[in-house]
């Protein structure tokens, strides 16, 4: 079947190849972005999920002139707000005072988010092995801390503070290389 | 550390001030990133956010860690693998080629169908209405992120719900849903100004402004002549109604009595000939599994109304959570100390011992003179400076939990000055608590003499404008649920229409439904520009009671 494309059909077309680029883009930002406000990492994914429905509906309102991630960061605060009694009784985000605050601030801290992350690379290959593979089951395994106890033997609060040390580790490893790369 | 790395083996704890709270930071913030925080842990870790600039930005240095790793293990780098060896150190290290997560694909995929499903819908709009002007072709329709409200819960008389059917409160407005009332009668408005009145016992089933599905019990229909055509599904076939008013039964073997008092019903359904599908009033039908039998019109057997609660008690009290008429029962009283319901005077600002320097006149009156009490005389007059009253209420205004709450005063503005002049006025709902002084519902009068409404990032203002020297009646309803999203609606009443006994089926504005969890503690009454007046204020949980032109007497204190 021959279907006759509209003009504006194409059009809708092309904006959403414009679209799916653009928050392919800045989709770590946003999720970082989102992270900030909602700390809990499956509720920010689900509502990163949102977030791009809402900025597909209102893709006609963004000015093509104007920074991506500025304009849809807005929209991501905007949708967490709208989410935030039920994340807030389940303790999972903050006031909205401090949201406020965060939100921006947290906008200019994403500017060099890919150059931290880039650096955080180096960072992880100087790790031990055992060290890697914690973080590994934690991070893409989704092992809770109770599973990797039960199968490594070692004790729940051990390995809580060996993930903590792993964690601050890391990132005074990117902060220091930040500025010895005068970033 | 080791020669060769950045990163210390191990963590020796520093005792400065800065690792400290690098240390408390991250701890708190791993508790929060694996739900595990407790609520002291959850208020600590935002007090230390809220009150140090540095426990900010280490925690934004430590999500982009925790994402960075994250990225790191779903894109399967070497890097970050289940695998033993350790890959060789990358010069000038930069991430794996980054492609997104399976996590992320879903999201763009989403995404994709979502642009797909848009065109589709516009491209079957175009085929199947050819007259749609071709602007409106490509206007992409989505579902609004927050869930909408399709009716209103308008009167219950004895309702007695089943057990897994949540009480609701009359004035409750409803999302879709199942509702199985045991006894009683219910009456619900929908949005496409249809009412419908429930005997219990009966299952209904809300779908739509349009639509509901009546799987067992009575219910009568009152059509509206603006709306289209309300389809009533039960299990014999649907009901089609324009402008009528009909009574419906369903049985326990689902077989459906349709009797119709008004207009005319169109039945759908596959075992209605055509020539018997249109029922006329005064007719009636029985629907059964293979035939279609003729009744005689039986209107006795259907409650065509909800008479609402039974009669009795005083309405100006019952539901009245603060009330203040700004009256002067004695030259000697405090007028700031008036009216019950509140938990202090009337202030400045809250929390200062500074009274409001608003004016009291204690013989006038501004209400519509069908409803003036001769024991309610007195008003406040705000002068044409900045003017301010704050209350605290006794009763709070939650947000969180489900409630319907009413709000009515009478507001007039007594002159008119340059139009350059900001000269507004308003009533809001306000909170004291920490992190929530900026949330607010407001109502009042713009500077255009526009009626207003604001609900936090909601601003609204419908047209025509108010009279200059008219008095005008406000009613607010605050629509609050614990687990749904609120709507805050206005009606304004002038002389011409005061106000009836029944909630209105039109407002003169209303917010989209938001949520909003906020505890509003206090009342703020605020001018500027030029003179208004502000009379009778009223906060109850009913209609009657916020609109009643009785003069409220203090509630009995349980």
């Amino acid at each position: 079947m021959v279907v006759e494309q509209n003009p504006k059909e194409s059009q809708a077309l092309q904006g959403s190849e414009l679209f799916v680029s653009l928050l392919t883009k800045e989709h770590s930002r946003l999720l970082g972005f989102i992270l900030t406000l909602v700390p809990h990492r499956h509720d920010a994914e689900d509502l990163l999920q949102k977030v791009s429905l809402t900025l597909w509906s209102k893709f006609g309102e963004y000015d093509p002139t104007r920074d991506f991630f500025a304009w849809a960061s807005k929209v991501a605060f905007f949708v967490v707000c709208n989410h935030r009694r039920a994340l807030y009784r389940r303790r999972l985000t903050f006031s909205q005072e401090l949201l406020d605050v965060m939100s921006r601030e947290r906008v200019d801290h994403l500017e060099q988010q890919g150059t931290r992350l880039d650096l955080l690379v180096t960072c992880v290959e100087k790790l031990a092995v055992d060290d890697q593979r914690l973080l590994f089951q934690m991070y893409a395994e989704n092992f809770s801390i109770k599973d990797i106890a039960a199968t490594t033997g070692k004790a729940v609060q051990t390995l809580y503070n060996r993930l903590g040390i792993l964690r601050r580790n890391l990132m005074q490893c990117v902060q220091r290389k930040l500025s010895v790369e005068g970033v | 550390m080791t020669a060769e790395s950045n990163v210390p083996a191990s963590n020796t704890p520093d005792a400065t001030s800065g690792d400290q709270l690098t240390q408390r930071v991250a701890g708190l913030s791993l508790r929060m990133m694996l739900g595990e925080a407790t609520p002291a842990e959850h208020r600590e870790f935002e007090e230390l956010l809220a009150s140090d600039p540095a426990a900010r930005q280490t925690y934004y240095h430590l999500l982009d860690v925790d994402q960075g790793l994250l990225e790191l293990a779903e894109s399967g780098a070497s890097v970050l693998s289940p695998s033993t060896a350790i890959s060789p150190a990358k010069p000038a290290g930069k991430r794996p080629l980054r492609r997104l997560s399976s996590r992320g694909m879903r999201y763009l995929a989403v995404a994709m169908i979502s642009v797909v499903t848009t065109i589709g819908v516009t491209r079957l709009l175009a085929t199947s209405q050819p007259s749609v002007a071709a602007d409106n072709r490509q206007r992409i329709v989505m579902q609004d992120a927050t869930p909408a409200f399709v009716a209103t819960f308008v009167r219950s008389t004895n309702c007695v719900w089943a057990n897994d059917t949540a009480s609701l409160m009359e004035g409750q407005r409803l999302l879709s849903g199942n509702l199985k009332l045991k006894s009683g009668l219910a009456e619900f408005r929908f949005d496409s100004g249809v009412r419908l009145v429930l005997e219990g016992p009966a299952r209904l089933r809300i779908v739509s402004a349009q639509c509901a599905h009546l799987d067992a019990g009575k219910v009568v229909l009152h059509g509206h002549e603006m709306a289209d055509e309300f389809a009533l599904v039960t299990p014999r076939g649907t009901l089609f109604d324009v402008g009528t008013e009909y009574g419906t039964f369903v049985d326990d073997d689902g077989d459906v009595e349709l009797h119709v008092f008004d207009g005319q019903v169109r039945i759908e359904s596959a075992m209605v000939p055509a020539e018997e599908s249109l029922v006329d009033a005064g007719d009636a039908k029985r629907l059964r599994t293979a035939q279609v039998e003729s009744l005689s019109l039986n209107p006795e057997e259907f409650q065509r109304e909800a008479p609402g609660r039974i009669a009795g008690g005083d309405p100006a009290v019952g539901g009245l959570l603060a009330y203040d008429g700004f009256t002067l029962p004695k030259p000697e009283d405090d007028w700031h100390q008036g009216g019950f319901g509140w938990s202090g005077p009337w202030l400045h600002h809250i929390g200062s011992p500074k009274l409001s320097t608003v004016v009291l006149d204690p013989q006038a009156s501004i209400e519509f003179e069908s409803r003036r009490e001769a024991d309610r005389a007195g008003l406040i007059r705000l002068a044409p400076k900045k003017e301010l009253a704050k209350r605290s209420l006794a009763h709070p205004l939650r947000l969180n939990m489900d409630n319907v709450y009413y709000l009515s005063f009478s507001l007039r503005k007594v002159e008119n000055v340059a139009p350059t002049v900001p000269q507004y006025a308003s009533v809001s709902f306000r909170s004291s608590i920490a992190g929530e002084e900026r949330r607010r519902i407001v109502v009042g009068m713009s500077s255009e003499r526009l009626p207003i409404l604001s609900h936090n990032d909601q601003n609204l203002q419908v047209a025509p404008p108010l009279m200059v020297g008219e008095s005008y009646f406000y009613v607010v309803k605050i629509v609050a649920g614990s687990s749904t999203p609120d709507q805050i609606l206005l009606r304004i009443y002038s002389k011409e229409e005061p106000p009836q006994a029944a909630e209105p089926s039109a407002w003169t504005v209303m917010t989209r439904p938001d949520f909003d969890q906020t505890e509003y503690d206090h009342v703020m009454i605020y001018s500027q520009g030029t003179t208004y007046e502000v009379d009778e204020l009223r906060l109850a949980t009913t209609w009657e009671a916020a609109t009643s032109s009785a003069t409220p007497q203090p509630p009995i204190e349980r």
